[in-house]
């Protein structure tokens, strides 16, 4: 179902402050990762540590989880579809995938700051930076795609759009009354 | 969103088949494909598969009071380094 313009426009504009608002949040947590993992000194990496585990629960999860379920609106709402082009279908696949890994990730996020706020050097902690880096790669990647809109019709999006097709000869050859 | 026009679908919609996939969606399936085989290759030389999650990072079995024990005490002792009384000079 196509949405009404200024819908659409509310729901893009959502769509768009939760997605990039996922980058950024990730790259402040890529600053604090890399503080973790190189800083020698105690405090500051502990601080870190806890650091990563608020914006990871309350600002990186929160804007993953709105993202895809704001994203899926979007696309139904416009006559993109969700599955018949394949930028959309492959960006839906690479946020999906991103918000799994992220979601599993959480779990180590939690242990890391739970280690670093114990009695142990928080240096000897490994930091999580293999997934982080690879996250905002992944976000990259679906940022570009959103820009580009690389060409494309799924099979799915091909037989929607053939049986549209004499519907809309109907409509055209119709005699005005 | 930018309402899709006839461009965007590739001439698909002109053909009487169903259109391939497009040269992008093989060279990015050939990459995710790559980058799978290697996630695996690299979990299994690493100690296997279930070495992979949140104990991993930590050398015990997972999330518990106990993480990370095994590693050596920090020279401030712990929280104690963080006691803003210590810090009036």
């Amino acid at each position: 179902m196509v949405l009404p313009s200024r819908a659409r426009k509310v729901v893009l504009t959502a769509h768009v402050s939760t997605a990039v608002g996922w980058l950024g949040a990730v790259a402040a947590y890529i600053a604090l990762d890399i503080t973790a993992t190189v800083s020698e000194d105690v405090q500051t990496v502990r601080a870190a540590y806890l650091a990563m585990e608020i914006s990871a629960f309350y600002a990186i999860v929160p804007l993953a989880v709105a993202s895809v379920l704001i994203g899926i609106v979007n696309a139904l709402g416009t006559s993109w579809g969700l599955f018949q082009h394949y930028w959309v279908l492959v960006k839906l696949l690479l946020t999906l995938l991103a918000t799994t890994i992220l979601l599993v990730e959480t779990q180590t996020i939690s242990v890391l700051a739970e280690a670093a706020a114990g009695g142990v050097d928080p240096r000897e902690l490994p930091g999580s930076l293999v997934h982080s880096v690879g996250g905002l790669v992944v976000l990259l990647v679906i940022t570009a795609m959103s820009v580009y809109k690389p060409r494309g019709m799924t099979r799915y999006g091909w037989r929607k759009q053939q049986q549209s097709r004499p519907a809309r000869r109907e409509q055209h050859t119709a005699p005005v009354p | 969103m930018v309402v899709p026009s006839h461009r965007d679908t590739g001439g698909a919609a002109d053909r009487e088949s169903p259109p391939r996939a497009p040269r992008w969606v093989l060279v990015l399936g050939v990459i995710a494909a790559v980058l799978v085989v290697l996630v695996l290759v690299v979990g299994l030389v690493g100690g296997g598969l279930g070495g992979h999650g949140p104990g991993r990072h930590t050398g015990d079995g997972g999330p518990s009071p106990a993480v990370g024990t095994e590693l050596r005490a920090a020279p401030d002792e712990g929280m104690a380094g963080l006691d803003p009384s210590g810090w009036v000079h």
